[in-house]
C-alpha cells in the first residue's frame, strides 16, 4: 500500500479542508493509502512516504526546513493549492518592507527570532525552494481534484493537468467579445459594488467589471461567475506558458477595456498579483 | 541543431573596428565559422552552400549588414534566396547586425564594440534556435491585377500588364480619369489601346473597402454605389499620383508607409523605387516628367509579372495556429485584432486564426492571456532569452539600456544613425520588435529583472504604424504597466517610450542618448 504525507506550510488549512470535504468519499481515498504523517492525524514525524503533500507558500525558515524534509522523504511531491504553487495571498507581502508587515501585525511588541519563525525577506512558491513534481492550484482545489490526483498517482498514471484559460468553464454568454470589430466592449470600469443590478448571464467584462478569468487557469468550474455572480479573481492561477498574471492582465485588457479608466481602478497590483507575486519576474519590491 | 555562423567584414568597414577572426574564434564549436571580406560575393555565397550541404546546416547566422538591410536591397536579398534553396527554413536564418548598431556607432571604442557585436551574434543565434520551421501554403497565383488610381501612370501600367495577357481592373473613386488634356494627346494611342480592351475593367466612382490575402493570392473588396463586388488579384499597383487625400485613404486599406509628405514610400528610393514593404503591392512614384513616368510604369509592371507569371507562389504563416491545450475562448484577440484575423469556434470556446487575413503584426501574441499564441517569426521565448543575453553587457558604471525596436519604424531609425556617423552610448542594447504591438509588458519587467537600468521603446508614431493600432496599443499597456513598476520600487520614468518618424533620420540615437543622460541624472545605476 502506498504511503502519504501532507504537512502544511505559510497556509491555512483550506487546502486540507478541501481534502476532509470530499466527506464519505475521502474514506476510499484514505483506504487505498496509508497516511503516515499529516496534521489531520496524531503523529510526530515519519520516516519516508511515496507521495508527499504540502500546502501553504514558504514563508519562514521553518517553513524552508519542512520543504527540504519533504522533498528528501518523499518519492514525489505534489504543491497543494495556489499558495503552494504560485505563493499565493502570503506573497503579498513582498511589497512591503518586513519590519512594517511585522510591526502592522505585532504592533511595537514584535517578538524575538526566538519566540516565532523567522519570516524570510521575500514569500516564495514550494518550487523556488524544492524541485516539484506535480501541481493541484486552486483556493482550494476542489475535493475531487485532490482525489483524482491521488488516485492516479497510487495506480501509477500521471494526474491530469487542466490548462486552458477558465473562460472555457464558464456558462456566461459572451457577445461584444466575439465581434470582430475594434471597440471598447463597454465605456467604462465599474466597481462590484457600484452596480445595483449585475447581468448573471452576460459576461463581466462586457458589463465593464474587471474579472481574472481570461488571464486564470481552468479548474474551478467557474463558480464565482457561475454560481455566485461575482467575477473571478484569478485564485487558481495562471496557464502553464503565462507566468506573470499582473502584466498579462494589462496586456489583454488595454485593448479591450477603456485603459483610461482601468487607470483609475482602485488597486491595479492587487488586482493582476493578488495570488502570484512570489513568481513574477521581480516578486516584490525591490526599491532601488 | 547545426548552425553555421558568416561574419561580413563588409570590406573592411566592420574589421576596422571589430576583430572579427578573434570573434569568429570565440565560436569554434560550430559545425561552420568562416570570415568574410564581403558576404554578398558570389564566393561567399558558394562557400555558405557548400557548407550548408556538408554539414548539414538547419540555421544560419549572418553577422555583418542590418536585417532591415537585407529587405531592402537585391543583392542581400538574393543571399536570402540562395540559402533558402539549399534547404534553410527563412525562419531559422538570422542576422546579427554588427555593422550599423555596433561597428559603426562605437567605431571609436572598439573593445565595447566587439563586447556588443558578441552579445548580438548571440542573440541572433537564440532566435535561431528558437524559430521552428514556418509553415508554408502553396498555390498558383491569380494573373489579375488592380491598378488604383485612374492617372497617366495607372494607364500605362495597366496598357503593359493587359500586352502581357493579364486582366486588369482599373479603379479610382473620382468619376473622372485624373488624366490632363496634354497627358491624353501625347498617350492617345495606348489609351485607345487600353480602353478597347476586353481584359480592362474600369470601375470609376468605387472605393477599396478591404483587401485580404497575400501576394499572389488576394481578394480586393471594392463599392460602387452601394454594390460590394469581390475582385480576386494576384497584386495591386498603386498609382494616385500627388492626391495625398486619397494617398491617405488607400494606406488605412492596404496598410503601406508614407513619408513625412503624405507619399508612399518605397522600400528603398535608389534601387527598389517601386516596390512597397508589403509583398504584391507596388507604387508609382510622383514624378513630373512623362519619360520618367513610363520608366516607373514598367519597373511596377516588371515586378508584377515577376511574380504572377510563376507557376506557384509560396506564402509563409508568421503566426501559430491557436494552442489548444490554453486557449479559453475568452475573445480578446478577436477585439485585439484590427485585420479581423482572430474568431472564435463558440461551441468549442476556441479562437481561430485566418491566415488570409493575418498581417503577422502579433498584437494577439501579446494579448493573449493564455500563452496560446506566438508569432513564429518573434518567438515569445527568443525574446525573453535575448534580453538575458543582452542583459550581460559589461556597462562598467553607465546606465545599461534595453531598446526595444519596432521594425518598420524603430529599427531602421537606429541603423539610420550608424551609417550617418552618429555615436551614442555602446550600453544601449537594440533588440527589434516585429511591431510595437508585439511588445508583452511582460518583456519590461523581465529587463528591469535581469539588470537593465532603463527600458525605452522606440515604435512608429501614431499615425504611421503600419498595422494601424500596435502604437496605439503599445502605450495603453505600457502606461497601465507603470503603475506595476511602480509597486515594485521601481521609477516609471525608467521606462521611455519614443515616437520614431520614419525611417530616414537617426533620431533614435538622439532620443536613447538623452534618456542615457536622464538615467544616469536619475543615479539608477547601483
Amino acid at each position: 500500500m502506498k504511503t502519504v504525507a501532507t504537512g502544511i506550510l505559510e497556509g491555512c488549512f483550506g487546502c486540507h479542508m478541501s481534502l476532509l470535504d470530499l466527506h464519505e468519499e475521502v474514506l476510499d481515498v484514505l483506504g487505498a493509502v496509508k497516511l503516515v504523517y499529516s496534521p489531520v492525524i496524531d503523529t510526530k514525524d515519519f520516516d519516508r512516504a511515496d507521495v508527499g503533500i504540502l500546502e501553504g507558500a514558504v514563508a519562514t525558515d521553518e517553513n524552508v526546513e519542512t520543504a527540504k524534509k519533504f522533498r528528501d522523504k518523499c518519492d514525489v511531491l505534489i504543491a497543494l493549492g495556489t499558495c503552494a504553487s504560485y505563493g499565493g495571498i502570503p506573497g503579498m507581502r513582498n511589497l512591503f518592507e518586513l519590519d512594517d508587515v511585522l510591526g502592522a501585525v505585532y504592533g511595537d511588541k514584535v517578538p524575538s527570532s526566538g519566540e516565532i519563525p523567522r519570516p524570510l525577506p521575500m514569500v516564495k512558491s514550494l518550487d523556488q525552494v524544492v524541485k516539484v513534481d506535480y501541481y493541484i492550484p486552486g483556493c482550494p482545489p476542489l475535493p475531487n481534484q485532490i482525489k483524482d490526483a491521488l488516485v492516479a498517482l497510487i495506480s501509477g498514471e500521471e494526474p491530469v493537468e487542466l490548462t486552458r484559460g477558465k473562460c472555457a468553464q464558464c456558462s456566461r454568454t459572451k457577445k461584444e467579445l466575439y465581434v470582430q470589430r475594434r471597440e471598447f466592449v463597454t465605456d467604462g470600469i465599474k466597481a462590484v459594488m457600484e452596480l445595483d443590478e449585475i447581468d448573471p448571464k452576460k459576461c463581466f467584462l462586457e458589463q465593464g467589471i474587471i474579472c481574472m478569468g481570461p488571464v486564470t487557469r481552468e479548474g474551478c468550474e467557474s463558480k464565482c461567475p457561475t454560481n455566485a455572480n461575482m467575477p473571478c479573481r484569478g485564485c487558481w492561477g495562471p496557464t502553464p506558458e503565462a507566468r506573470e498574471v499582473g502584466a498579462k492582465m494589462v496586456n489583454s485588457l488595454a485593448s479591450i477595456l477603456p485603459a483610461g479608466a482601468m487607470m483609475f481602478m482602485e488597486d491595479i497590483v492587487g488586482t493582476g498579483y493578488r495570488y502570484t507575486m512570489a513568481i513574477s519576474e521581480v516578486p516584490g519590491r525591490i526599491g532601488r | 541543431m547545426n548552425i553555421g555562423l558568416y561574419l561580413s567584414e563588409s570590406n573592411g568597414e566592420v574589421s576596422q573596428v571589430i576583430d572579427l577572426n578573434k570573434l569568429a574564434g570565440e565560436y569554434g564549436d560550430l559545425p561552420a565559422v568562416k570570415v568574410f571580406d564581403n558576404i554578398f560575393k558570389s564566393r561567399s555565397i558558394n562557400q555558405i552552400k557548400v557548407d550548408i550541404a556538408s554539414n548539414k546546416l538547419d540555421g544560419v547566422v549572418i553577422a555583418g549588414e542590418s536585417p532591415h538591410y537585407y529587405k531592402t536591397n537585391r543583392e542581400a536579398d538574393f543571399i536570402i534566396k540562395e540559402i533558402e534553396a539549399s534547404g534553410v527554413n527563412l525562419n531559422r536564418i538570422g542576422f546579427a547586425n554588427i555593422r550599423e548598431q555596433a561597428a559603426f556607432p562605437h567605431k571609436n571604442d572598439s573593445g565595447a564594440a566587439y563586447a556588443k557585436a558578441k552579445l548580438l551574434i548571440d542573440v541572433a543565434m537564440e532566435k535561431v534556435r528558437h524559430s521552428q520551421q514556418l509553415e508554408t501554403i502553396e498555390f498558383p497565383p491569380k494573373r489579375k491585377v488592380a491598378v488604383v488610381g485612374v492617372t497617366i501612370e495607372g494607364a500605362m501600367v495597366a496598357e503593359r500588364l493587359l500586352s502581357h495577357g493579364y486582366r486588369v481592373y482599373l479603379i479610382d473613386k473620382e468619376p473622372k480619369a485624373r488624366i490632363s488634356e496634354e497627358e491624353m494627346s501625347q498617350l492617345r494611342t495606348s489609351i485607345g489601346y487600353i480602353l478597347g480592351h476586353k481584359n480592362l475593367k474600369v470601375l470609376s466612382e468605387t472605393t477599396i473597402d478591404e483587401l485580404i490575402g497575400h501576394e499572389g493570392d488576394f481578394v480586393l473588396t471594392v463599392d460602387k454605389n452601394g454594390q460590394t463586388e469581390q475582385l480576386p488579384v494576384g497584386a495591386v499597383v498603386i498609382t494616385a499620383g500627388d492626391d495625398s487625400s486619397y494617398i491617405n485613404d488607400l494606406r488605412s486599406v492596404f496598410y503601406l508607409d508614407v513619408d513625412e509628405n503624405g507619399s508612399l514610400r518605397p522600400v528603398n528610393r535608389d534601387t527598389m523605387v517601386t516596390t512597397t514593404l508589403r509583398h504584391g503591392i507596388f507604387m508609382v512614384p510622383v514624378t513630373g516628367e512623362l519619360g520618367f513616368k513610363a520608366a516607373y510604369a514598367d519597373s511596377a509592371a516588371l515586378n508584377v509579372i515577376s511574380i504572377l507569371d510563376a507557376d506557384e507562389v509560396i506564402f509563409e504563416v508568421p503566426v501559430s495556429q491557436v494552442n489548444e491545450r490554453l486557449c479559453g475562448g475568452c475573445g480578446t484577440c478577436i477585439k485585439t485584432c484590427m485585420f479581423k484575423a482572430s474568431s472564435i469556434d463558440e461551441s468549442k470556446r476556441l479562437a481561430h486564426v485566418d491566415v488570409m487575413r493575418c498581417r503577422g503584426c502579433g498584437n494577439c501574441v501579446t494579448s493573449c492571456p493564455t500563452g496560446a499564441r506566438d508569432l513564429l517569426t518573434y518567438p515569445t521565448k527568443y525574446l525573453h532569452a535575448a534580453i538575458e543575453i543582452l542583459a550581460d553587457y559589461p556597462s562598467k558604471g553607465d546606465p545599461k539600456l534595453l531598446f526595444l525596436l519596432c521594425e518598420s519604424c524603430g529599427y531602421p531609425s537606429l541603423d539610420y544613425a550608424g551609417t550617418s556617423g552618429m555615436e551614442y552610448p555602446a550600453s544601449i542594447l537594440p533588440l527589434g520588435v516585429k511591431c510595437g504591438a508585439r511588445i508583452d509588458t511582460q518583456l519590461i519587467l523581465e529587463a528591469f529583472a535581469k539588470g537593465f537600468d532603463g527600458v525605452i521603446i522606440g515604435k512608429c508614431k501614431e499615425d504611421r504604424c503600419q498595422n494601424l493600432v500596435g502604437s496605439v496599443d503599445l502605450d495603453r499597456r505600457a502606461n497601465l504597466f507603470r503603475e506595476i513598476l511602480r509597486s515594485r520600487g521601481i521609477n516609471s520614468e525608467r521606462l521611455r517610450i519614443v515616437g520614431l518618424d520614419g525611417c530616414e533620420s537617426g533620431k533614435a540615437a538622439d532620443e536613447a542618448g538623452a534618456f542615457f543622460k536622464d538615467l544616469k541624472a536619475m543615479e539608477v545605476v547601483v
